[in-house]
């Protein structure tokens, strides 16, 4: 084996050993995605200004034309239109800023055992098969994993891993994420399941349970995850067949998962009670 | 070693796939920028460096992702040797089998990508659909991107890589 080769061999082995372990302790302990905020950090001024400036080319590109005479009148007021344009883009997000936050002291009002934080949405994730965005508060906000994520609209997902300035929320859609939850008028429960090809999915509902579409998707609370009563979306189709032992329907949500710019963590809710339960294990134990 | 290009590199393509190609790219399937470009690389160079761009192209992928970090470090390295096993005066003098041969590394990158997602994330993937949809176009957009890019970083490894001279 020539030299050359043999070296190649080292580094490779070396550096797959590194990267193999690299995947154990971040699976172990979780160390590393808190260490990768640093490298976010400079790109959060960035990543908005990407965002706004997609915006405003966006925005101009409906400006009409007209080519007849008094061109210089015509040039000066087309820069005007343009500079105005931009102020109205501007103006439009600031207004839409306000709707949201305004919808979400409302939420707060409504909800007054809830703490809620605002991040904005920096990048989404580079995979194709992972629905995941990442947003620009972090451990340092009081953010934890586990933390449920919701906009104006409903629920848009659960904070996955942090850092001290970053979190990484995975979306209602992401095909891992699994939220328990019932549907409004009929008290159907199951799970609400993402899937790959967008959209979700409400499986494991009981065959007796009745679900009609048009029928709202809540949040249960069931578990502890989530706070409860938190909209998921609504129904569109149910699909019940006798062989099976469950119902499935699908579920359109009212969140727009690809535009999503500004959302807001629970950092702390007041959970379904279960300590119901910590008593049958208990008596169960002690009988058995 | 060329790290001084390919860290910054890698990085701004990372975030550029991150914050630019993912949310405003308008078609089914995405193109990947960092697995092009570092296996392009390696395809070059069939010596360490084009390992330690896959490693750190790797690294940077999984900073903008639910995945677990150093795994696609681990496939990208994987295909970056597989792509060295053969001359690098072949993949310069046949632009198809350059072309090829990284639309072979890169769906192995995508199958190795699905069986993170499905190992640490838990995802439920539909493969026709998955395959159909997602894979095929992406590796459809890499490889038209593999073609231009791969004259700008043969450019770049010549430049960095002057043949020597013998007196």
């Amino acid at each position: 084996m020539r030299r050359r080769d043999r070296s190649t061999l080292m580094v490779l082995g070396g550096l797959l050993l590194l990267a193999l372990l690299l995947v154990v302790i971040e699976q172990r302990t979780g160390l590393l995605r808190p260490l990768t905020g640093l490298i976010l950090s400079p790109f959060k001024p960035a990543g908005d200004a990407a965002i706004t400036g997609a915006a405003s080319l966006a925005s101009d590109a409906g400006i009409e034309r007209d080519p007849a005479a008094m061109q210089e009148r015509i040039l000066d007021l087309e820069s005007t239109i343009a500079e105005l344009q931009v102020e109205i883009v501007s103006l439009r997000e600031i207004q839409q800023d306000y709707d949201r936050l305004a919808q979400v002291a409302d939420y707060l009002s409504e909800n007054t055992d809830q703490a809620l934080v605002t991040a904005d949405v920096i990048a989404r994730d580079t995979s194709s098969y992972l629905r995941w965005v990442i947003i620009n508060r972090g451990a340092r906000d009081g953010i934890r994993v586990g933390n449920p994520v919701i906009n104006e609209l409903g629920l848009v997902g659960q904070v996955e891993e942090i850092a001290a300035n970053a979190a990484w929320v995975r979306l209602a859609i992401d095909p891992g994420s699994a939220v328990n939850a019932f549907t409004q008028k009929t008290r159907a429960e199951g799970t609400v399941i993402g899937l790959l090809q967008g959209g979700m999915q409400m499986t494991l509902i009981p065959q007796e349970s009745l679900v009609e579409v048009g029928d709202m998707v809540l949040t249960s609370g069931l578990g502890g995850l989530f706070p409860a009563n938190i909209v998921i979306g609504q129904v569109t189709s149910v699909r019940k067949q006798q062989a099976e032992l469950f119902q499935t329907a699908e579920i359109r949500s009212i969140v727009a998962f690809n535009e999503l710019d500004i959302v807001s963590v629970i950092t702390d809710f007041t959970p379904i009670d279960t300590s119901i339960f910590d008593d049958v294990i208990e008596a169960e134990s002690e009988g058995g | 070693m060329t790290l001084q290009y390919g860290i910054p590199l890698t990085l701004i393509a990372a975030f550029l796939q991150a914050a630019v190609v993912v949310p405003f790219w308008p078609l089914v399937g995405k193109p990947d920028l960092v697995p092009v470009i570092v296996l392009l690389w390696a395809a070059f160079d069939r010596r360490e460096e084009g390992l330690v761009w896959a490693f750190i192209g790797g690294l940077f992928i999984d900073v903008f992702s639910g995945l677990p970090i150093g795994g696609s470090s681990a496939l990208l390295m994987v295909i970056a040797v597989i792509l060295g096993a053969v001359e690098t005066r072949v993949y310069r003098s046949n632009t198809w089998f350059l072309l090829g041969s990284l639309g072979f590394g890169l769906l192995f990158f995508h199958l190795g990508q699905i069986a993170l997602s499905i190992f640490f994330n838990g995802s439920a993937i539909p493969w026709r659909y998955t395959l159909l949809n997602i894979t095929l176009p992406a590796l459809l957009f890499d490889v038209i991107l593999a073609a231009p890019l791969s004259w700008l970083l043969g450019l770049l490894y010549e430049r960095t890589h002057p043949r020597g001279v013998k007196i």
